[in-house]
């Protein structure tokens, strides 16, 4: 393997980038004595390499379809498969972001970004040198050292991206990572995130509430209904690539938005309809 | 602090460093001040006839009765035999917190259906059965340690189970995805997230060792700090009582210390 750093050379030999199929995918919770339909025949097919957004209002299942995803849940029915094998515990090309960045207190910077190697058995020093490369190109060089409690909300959830690729996952899967963060830290992450992501092509499953976060990333965005959770639209992102902050002033950001926004909305009225 | 942020970040403040404890050399002074405040004022009552030479002894007869003891070697026996029953007790009583705080930890059914009587073992006064267990184990070395890891277990067992089960969902589902088993997941998660419970844990648990071992002295011995706290008090012996008692109370602090230096050593290699 090449031993060029991160930040300055091409992309390194990863991976392929991973593509997912869900097919007609339920999930029931039983909770105090009634049934939950988290989720209803649940239809998604994300190729390779792509970054998708799930967006929806709260109790569409957007999580619960990602954890599936993960393997950290299984379906009632239907089946989830990752490169056409069917899902049945996490596999290992995925990385996992939470939306608590998870850290662990006692570990520093560099050993929480280094946790996924050690369970693997396979931290050595170019693991470490990756790390180091990773926590740069996050933005945090020379905070190796540091403890989680040293640092910022925004500055933990960038320690916590870098751990989840560390092992370089051909499939990233992050769960709201950027909504406990402010408006202007969210921003920066998001360019962060784009810019790795340029540099290691993968396939990328992003869950949020945030519309115009959704429209930066994605190529794109899968607006889920509630109650039950369902695929409500698909909706493709035509804005050109390299992203950059630029394109948050530009007047086809501002209307990829407002689309995306009237597809929204218009699951949520169905929705309200439907209660009644 | 490191200087070399990307631009991204300058603008976001990584949280202070916490402050020491105490400013310092103010603190130190006013420390040395209420020592001195303590031993004149101990000093005034003992000679001035406020309170009677028989039950308080000034302080300068105190530190002879200490000197004396130590000279004479009178008080190595005591103090061997009290620093003995403690450490047993204690290593005892921890050992065994930790034997069964996993195995609580890790079966809830057993945990759930045996909780009940250990918060009736916690709430109640276990000193009340040192008769007990003096008539049962002899009047040697055995019932003291007994009590003293009686004393010594009950709050190291309900912090290894709170430290090994208190982790969150988020936690579990990392190491999940991360493909640990479930012995990494003891490893890298549990047992580094429990030593932040437990180690407080046995602080308290020397302490208590360190009283199940004077109150079985008290019950009955033939030797210890309690029993030689017991002789002096009926002999009249005052300035002696109160030398024993000081170093009762430079055995507890070397426990402390000691107990300080071990979590630095653990909690540097998790």
């Amino acid at each position: 393997m090449a031993t060029r750093t991160l930040a300055d050379g091409p992309a390194r030999a990863t991976a392929a980038p991973s593509a997912i199929t869900a097919r007609a995918v339920t999930k029931t919770f039983e909770g105090k004595g009634k049934l939950v339909h988290a989720l209803s025949d649940v239809d998604l097919e994300i190729e390779a390499g792509q970054f998708v957004s799930l967006i929806g209002p709260s109790g569409c299942g957007k999580s619960t379809l990602l954890k599936m995803i993960a393997g950290l849940l299984t379906p009632s029915t239907g089946t989830v498969s990752i490169d056409g094998a069917t899902v049945t515990e996490p596999l290992p090309q995925i990385g996992v972001a939470f939306q608590k960045p998870t850290l662990l207190r006692w570990r520093n910077v560099l050993d929480n970004i280094c946790l996924p190697l050690d369970i693997d058995g396979t931290r050595n020093a170019e693991g470490e040198a990756r790390a180091v490369d990773l926590l740069g190109l996050m933005g945090l060089a020379g905070f190796e050292k540091h403890h989680p409690k040293e640092l910022s909300g925004g500055m933990e959830q960038r320690v916590a991206i870098a751990r989840s690729l560390i092992t370089q996952p051909s499939l990233l899967l992050m769960d709201e990572p950027f909504g406990a963060l402010d408006e202007f830290t969210r921003e920066d992450l998001n360019d962060e995130l784009l810019r790795v992501w340029q540099h290691e092509p993968k396939t990328v499953v992003f869950v949020t509430h945030s519309i115009s976060e959704a429209v930066f990333l994605s190529d794109r965005v899968v607006v889920m209904s509630a109650r039950p959770g369902r695929v409500h639209a698909n909706i493709p992102v035509e804005l050109p690539r390299p992203r950059e902050r630029a394109l948050r002033n530009t007047p086809e950001f501002y209307e990829a938005i407002r689309h995306v926004r009237a597809v929204l909305d218009d699951a949520r009225l169905g929705e309200r309809k439907g209660e009644h | 602090m490191a200087t070399q942020l990307a631009s991204s970040v300058a603008d976001e403040t990584a949280k202070p460093p916490r402050p020491r404890g105490g400013a310092g050399p103010k603190s130190a002074a006013l420390a040395v001040l209420i020592f001195v405040a303590i031993v004149t004022t101990w000093h005034v009552l003992a000679t001035s006839g406020a309170v009677s030479p028989l039950l308080l002894a000034p302080p300068g007869d105190v530190l002879a009765a200490l000197g004396q003891m130590i000279a004479d070697g009178s008080l190595w026996p005591h103090l061997s035999a009290t620093v003995q029953e403690t450490l047993f007790g204690f290593v005892l009583a921890v050992v065994a917190a930790l034997v069964v705080g996993s195995a609580f930890a890790f079966s809830p059914i057993v945990r759930n259906a045996v909780y009940p009587y250990i918060l009736i073992s916690q709430t109640f006064p276990k000193v009340a059965i040192a008769p007990l267990i003096v008539a049962i184990f002899g009047y040697d070395l055995a019932p003291k340690v007994v009590l003293a890891a009686l004393l010594a277990f009950f709050p190291v067992l309900t912090n290894t189970i709170a430290g090994l089960t208190e982790v969150s969902d988020d936690e579990v589902n990392l190491f999940r995805s991360l493909r640990a088993s479930k012995w990494q997941e003891l490893r890298y998660l549990r047992i580094p997230n429990a030593l932040a419970f437990i180690f407080p844990a046995l602080n308290s648990a020397a302490v208590l060792a360190l009283i199940g071992a004077i109150v079985g002295e008290f019950v009955a011995s033939r030797t210890g700090i309690g029993y030689a706290i017991q002789q002096f008090t009926t002999t009249g012996e005052v300035a002696a009582t109160y030398a024993t008692l000081i170093v009762l109370s430079v055995f507890g602090l070397a426990l402390y210390g000691a107990l300080t230096i071990l979590e630095r050593l653990v909690r540097r290699n998790r």
